[in-house]
């Protein structure tokens, strides 16, 4: 780990980097992992759209296929899916015949929006750990979004807009994924679209949406949903709207604190991340002997690792967990 | 809205509570689930609501060594837990596991209270456990952290008498004020009481209650600065100490366990877990920073205390956000009251 990133000196490239190099592997679009301003990248060929949309369409862009290897100055590299969002990729390094995974952020549980998480054996794992502590289980996806579709329902019954806050990539396209068009008409925000567009583009089924601008002027807000990024809701779109109900999707939703601490008190516990029983069984189907924790709760996930006998250590990191 | 029964049905009215704008939205939930309960659920969910001292049939601690034997948890790893939830109930809710195909034995809510829970402090501390773990099979896991604060005498919602009141109130006809009266004297959770309490209010308490609208009781207030916090068994924070100042220190001067509005309230709660300077035990010592306005209904002289005064119901107004500590009260100040 450098100032600038997690580096492999051997094949000279840096994964998710925070400062410009020349060479960088991304694991995945988020802002946190895909930052402007490097003169190379490299990432999944699932992941290229939605990669241009954040870094720049003229960005000089490899692209692999999953599990395809190429070689840099004897590191043999591949990219292996992540079921985080759209082209979200493990990396895979191979030097000598020892073997170092990157997780990036993943998520093990399939959805019907990315290819699902592979387990890669490896000698050395370095692993997120947004979610690292036992108090984060997650419902299987069909339980959450039956309630979401229930809370829409609802809401149309007794006269109010439905707006789900999500991140603009990835939490949102998986929660359109999840609604029952058959309910109302679906609505997105302005900054969701090229993202949505991506999705759709890569092939991915989603239901009909319309921007929130397109509506006709006495258009009845109370059968719809609406998805937008948080903090997007401005008055003047509350008053165009009229009367509404809002809840935010998000993995801290599972805890009273964290659904306070983000200003509409309701929400769905939605997480793109896997939570602790499923990091467990990940780590384990790596057969690692060595496990890195960065992002998120590395020094209680570090500690429990230790106890059940395997080597681990923290490594510090600016990814910053589930806000992207 | 849809409520099921038992415990599933009050837990859930719970968490609406816990979320809802106090006033109108928290009557509104409350008359609509009322409503729909007999009156032996009614009444009990009434005197869990209260604020008034509630029955612990079993301690925190009891609570959480038997979830470390359902989970294997280490110690360490259920008080990071802790921290990243701040409440006992929530997190032993959170580590329990989920009981996927079984069917919940859920049961009235007068059922729970009158004939499950007390089997918990009769017999073996070991079986009242065993009996214990049986409970969190019976309920789904979204309903386990109010059974939680139910055994362990906390509060699951808080919800103000007036509130309250004012939900009945919609139920019944008889004016809030009356029904806020008969709210503060202690009762027990029976279906004669409900009754009671439902019933057309009498010309003694409209008398009464024209009385107190009249002239309203004399309210004082002062300015004063947060100094600690206390945490109860259940990890909620339960007693918030303000002080003034006395030669250039603060003095503490007002234990209060009741704040007004539930936004302020949450927003202390959140000031104090991200500010905390120091634990002893538990108090949450923090910066003088959060300045508020204080009412009470006297102040009577003791001795004993280090500023040398009682106030009578202190209750936190108002969060002064702009306020500069400086601005508080003065002890000397305070004690004027009592000569005048
Ligand atoms: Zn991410
Ligand atoms: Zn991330």
């Amino acid at each position: 780990m450098t100032n600038r990133g997690l580096f492999c000196p051997a094949g000279d490239f840096y994964i998710d980097p925070w400062r410009s190099v020349d060479r960088a592997v991304v694991t995945h679009a988020h802002s946190d992992h895909a930052r402007p301003g490097m003169r190379n990248y490299l990432c999944s060929a699932e992941g290229e759209t939605v990669l241009r949309l954040r870094v720049g369409a003229k960005s000089a862009i490899q692209a692999l296929e999953y599990g395809e290897v190429v070689e840099m100055n004897g590191v043999k590299l591949s990219l292996h899916p992540a079921g985080h969002i759209l082209g979200s990729s493990q990396v895979r390094v191979e030097l000598n015949g020892e073997v170092i995974v990157v997780s990036g952020d993943y998520k093990t549980e399939a959805d019907s929006t990315c290819t699902p998480f592979e387990p890669v054996k490896c000698h050395t794992f370095i692993t997120e750990s947004t979610f690292g502590l036992p108090i984060y289980t997650w419902a299987k996806e069909g339980a959450v979004f039956s309630q979401v579709n229930d809370w829409w329902r609802n809401n149309q019954a007794e006269g109010f807009a439905s707006v789900l806050y999500g991140y603009s990539l990835g939490k949102s396209q998986r929660a359109l994924a999840g609604l029952d068009p058959g309910i109302g008409p679906i609505f997105e925000h302005e900054t969701l679209r090229p993202y949505t567009n991506a999705y759709r583009s890569a092939g991915i089924q989603l239901p009909k949406t319309k921007t929130i601008g397109r509506a006709k002027e006495d258009f009845d807000w109370a059968t719809a949903m609406i998805l937008a990024p948080p903090g997007s809701m401005t008055s003047a779109w509350r008053a165009h709207i009229g009367p509404m109900r809002t809840a935010f999707m998000s993995g801290w939703m599972a805890v009273r604190k964290g659904s306070r601490g983000r200003g509409g008190q309701f929400g769905f516990v939605v997480s793109d991340h896997v939570d602790w029983p499923s990091l467990m069984s990940a780590i384990a189907a790596t057969e690692a002997e060595r496990v890195l924790v960065t992002h998120g709760f590395s020094k209680t996930v570090v500690r429990y690792l230790r106890e059940t006998g395997l080597e681990a250590y923290e490594l510090g990191s600016e990814w910053t967990g589930e806000q992207e | 809205m849809d409520w099921r029964a038992g415990m599933k049905r009050f837990a859930e009215l719970c968490r609406l509570l816990d979320r809802a704008e106090p006033g109108s939205e928290v009557a509104a939930l409350l008359s609509s689930y009322l409503s729909s309960c007999n009156s032996e659920d009614a009444a009990w969910s009434i005197y869990l609501l209260v604020p008034q001292s509630r029955n612990r049939y079993l301690s925190t601690q009891r609570l959480k060594k038997a979830c470390l034997e359902v989970t294997g948890i280490p110690d360490w790893l259920y008080s990071e837990c802790m921290d990243e939830t701040g409440d006992a109930s929530e997190t032993i809710a959170l580590l329990l596991p989920n009981p996927d195909d079984r069917e919940p034995e859920d049961a009235p809510l007068a059922v729970w209270m009158n004939e499950r829970l007390p089997t918990l402090t009769s017999g073996p501390i070991d079986d009242a456990l065993i009996r214990l773990k049986e409970f969190w099979v019976q309920v789904d896991s979204d309903s386990r952290m109010t059974l939680n604060k139910l055994v362990t005498g906390t509060r699951p919602a808080k919800v103000s008498v007036q509130d309250l009141a004012r939900g009945l109130s919609a139920l019944c006809g008889t004016i809030s004020p009356v029904l806020e009266a008969r709210l503060s004297s202690p009762f027990s959770p029976t279906p004669e009481w409900y009754g009671l309490l439902k019933s057309p209010a009498t010309l003694e308490e409209l008398a009464e209650a024209n009385r107190r609208l009249v002239s309203p009781s004399e309210k004082q207030e002062f300015t004063a600065v947060l100094m600690y916090a206390e945490r109860g068994s259940s990890g909620d924070l339960v007693l918030f100490t303000f002080g003034v100042w006395h030669e250039k220190i603060l003095v503490s001067t007002a234990k209060v366990p009741w704040v007004r509005d539930r936004e302020v309230e949450l927003a202390i709660e959140a000031f104090v877990r991200e500010n905390t300077l120091e634990k002893r035990g538990p108090i949450r010592v923090v910066p003088p920073k959060v300045v508020v306005r204080l009412e009470f209904e006297g102040v009577i002289i003791a001795p004993k205390r280090k500023a040398g005064i009682e106030l009578l119901q202190p209750t936190v107004a108002e969060w002064l956000i702009d306020a500069d500590p400086i601005e508080a009260s003065t002890l000397q100040w305070l004690k004027g009251l009592i000569a005048g």
